[in-house]
């Protein structure tokens, strides 16, 4: 994740930064797949999330994608900053400032920065939900 | 043409900005216009020297206000070709729209019918939803050809005599297509029903007279008119305003108040409760008359000759779909890209200085109709050149392919990825 967040800093230019975020979508699942379904649809404005979570183990596994290749790109970064973390540390997630830690500060209006804290806040509330 | 572009332009201070490292190219003049000098001027030069309320007040600052205000109502009016006593002040479009269902309420009973289109704006549809939720009245649909012009012999046969009112815009917020309005006012008339026409995109396009219309009400919003936020006007005729008692009360619409009843003063001040937003219509005046000063028609044709050049550009490009294809459209393109996202379109438009929308531009059901759940939409107002046009068709192209072409290194089990740019 650092090295994530390091190359996003190493990018001068807006543009180059959005590039990067389009070239990480490839690696989400790609819209559409088994889970875009009404019932793992993350409700939105412009867009559409689908956010499924379950479980591997001990640890949750958490999938994301979107219709839009950049919100699929902050899918894949999420995937990669959370899953394999110890469910009890998604307690702990209001307390990050995700965007910052992301390197996505400024690239989304605050609009979009709210939808983004709103998916982890559904995040942490699935897993808790499930964890029991 | 003998229109001077530049120094039109020259008025515009935010033309000359940069945005994120470009120059300024804004397509999102559906959404605002931008402010001339001389309007953000005429606000600051009366807060500074010239405020006071108006109406009631005895001191030269409020009769100051006073003067001006009434003065603005008369060019309002002047640009609507109606009498400045026809002229309600609004904080908008939408809020023009919400007096009128208020207003009219009491003329519906269950069984009676609203005509409206499936190519609102969202502000006029929902309050007649409402209105038909409230008294027991209908909504009724005038259907939309394929290419996204109304079809008026359906129109023929949904009137009838249990219409009372048919509300339609003039202008579509998506589409750009321009509307026969009048002809929509004539045939409404001949069953008795009023007519609403929503000038918000209309206003700013073409010129408009409401006599020629034949409408009971029209309203737009000054943002889309080079004036400020919060200000429109709402046209009402004199035969209307007789009829309906007004959506709101308290101050300033009064003429004597009792502890269990009050009168109402008559006219149009019986129509503005509160203070009103005195100082936006000052502004919105001063931009009527820059418009005026410009010269009002040479601007919508020069907006109507870039439009056609905006279409053409854009139908040369691969994969662009222009949304309908109306027999007169005027400075709303709105389109999408095969197999990509206007959001993220959007998005990366404006990381090279291009201002456009994206979403369904509070027109759900257009949308739906159209099979779509999104669109990219550009507009355009008389200070964008041929060049800018050319920025953004070049660009688009650029975000297309780039968007478009598979330039992932998936090889990386890491996950990191090389950025080419």
């Amino acid at each position: 994740m650092v090295e994530l967040r390091q190359e996003f800093d190493e990018l001068e230019e807006s543009f180059q930064r959005y590039s990067l975020l389009l070239q990480l979508s490839a690696y989400a699942p790609q819209f559409p797949c088994d889970f875009t379904t009404q019932e793992y649809l993350f409700p939105g404005c412009q867009t559409r999330v689908w956010l499924r979570v379950s479980w591997v183990g001990a640890a949750p596994k958490i999938e994301i994608t979107s219709d839009s290749m950049l919100l699929r790109g902050v899918g894949f970064i999420l995937m990669r900053l959370l899953n394999g973390l110890p469910w009890q540390e998604y307690q702990n997630l209001d307390e990050w400032d995700i965007p910052a830690a992301m390197g996505l500060t400024g690239m989304f209006t605050s609009q979009r920065q709210q939808g983004i804290i709103k998916l982890l806040k559904e995040i942490e509330h699935q897993i808790q939900g499930k964890a029991g | 043409m003998d229109f001077d572009i530049l120094r039109f332009r020259a008025e515009f201070p935010a033309l000359d900005t940069r945005s994120n490292g470009h120059f300024l190219v804004y397509l999102d003049n559906a959404a605002t216009t931008q402010i001339p000098s001389c309007v953000h001027e005429s606000i600051r030069k009366h807060y500074l020297y010239d405020h006071g309320n108006v109406h009631r007040g005895i001191h030269s600052r409020s009769e100051q206000s006073t003067r001006s205000y009434e003065n603005a109502r008369k060019v309002v009016a002047d640009s609507l070709g109606a009498m400045p006593e026809e002229i309600i002040f609004t904080a908008g479009t939408t809020d023009g729209i919400n007096k009128v269902a208020i207003s009219v309420a009491e003329l519906l009973k269950p069984g009676d019918e609203i005509i409206t289109t499936p190519v609102e704006h969202h502000s006029n549809l929902v309050p007649w939803q409402e209105l038909c939720r409230r008294t027991g009245a209908r909504l009724r649909f005038i259907r939309m050809t394929p290419d996204g012009e109304l079809d008026l012999e359906h129109y023929h046969t949904l009137l009838s005599e249990k219409t009372k009112l048919v509300t339609v815009t003039q202008c579509s917020n998506v589409l750009g297509a321009v509307y026969d309005v009048a002809a929509i006012c004539a045939a409404a008339h001949d069953v008795g029903a009023l007519v609403l026409v929503d000038g918000a995109q209309g206003f700013c396009h073409t010129k408009v007279d409401v006599k020629e219309l034949g409408c009971d009400f029209y309203c737009f919003s000054g943002h889309k008119v080079f004036a400020p936020t919060g200000i429109g006007a709402l046209f009402m005729s004199g035969a209307c305003m007789a009829r309906l008692r007004p959506p709101f009360y308290g101050g300033g619409m009064v003429d004597m108040v009792g502890l269990y009843q009050s009168t109402y003063e008559q006219g149009v001040l019986g129509w503005e409760a509160g203070t009103p937003n005195f100082v936006g219509a000052i502004a919105l005046a001063e931009a009527l008359k820059f418009r005026d000063r410009m010269g009002a028609e040479l601007l919508c044709q020069y907006t109507q000759e870039l439009t056609q050049y905006a279409v053409q550009l854009l139908s040369e490009l691969k994969g662009v779909h222009l949304l309908g294809e109306p027999k007169r459209r005027t400075g709303i393109l709105s389109f999408t890209v095969d197999g990509l996202h206007p959001f993220d379109i959007a998005v990366l438009l404006d990381q090279r200085g291009i201002a456009v929308r994206s979403g369904t531009h509070c027109a759900q059901p257009l949308l739906y109709e159209m099979g779509l759940n999104y669109c990219v939409r550009a507009s355009i107002a008389p200070y964008n050149t041929r060049e800018e046009l050319q920025t953004f068709c070049n660009t688009l192209k650029q975000i297309a392919g780039m968007l478009g072409e598979r330039i992932y290194d998936t090889g990386r089990a890491d996950g990191r990825a090389t950025p080419r740019v």
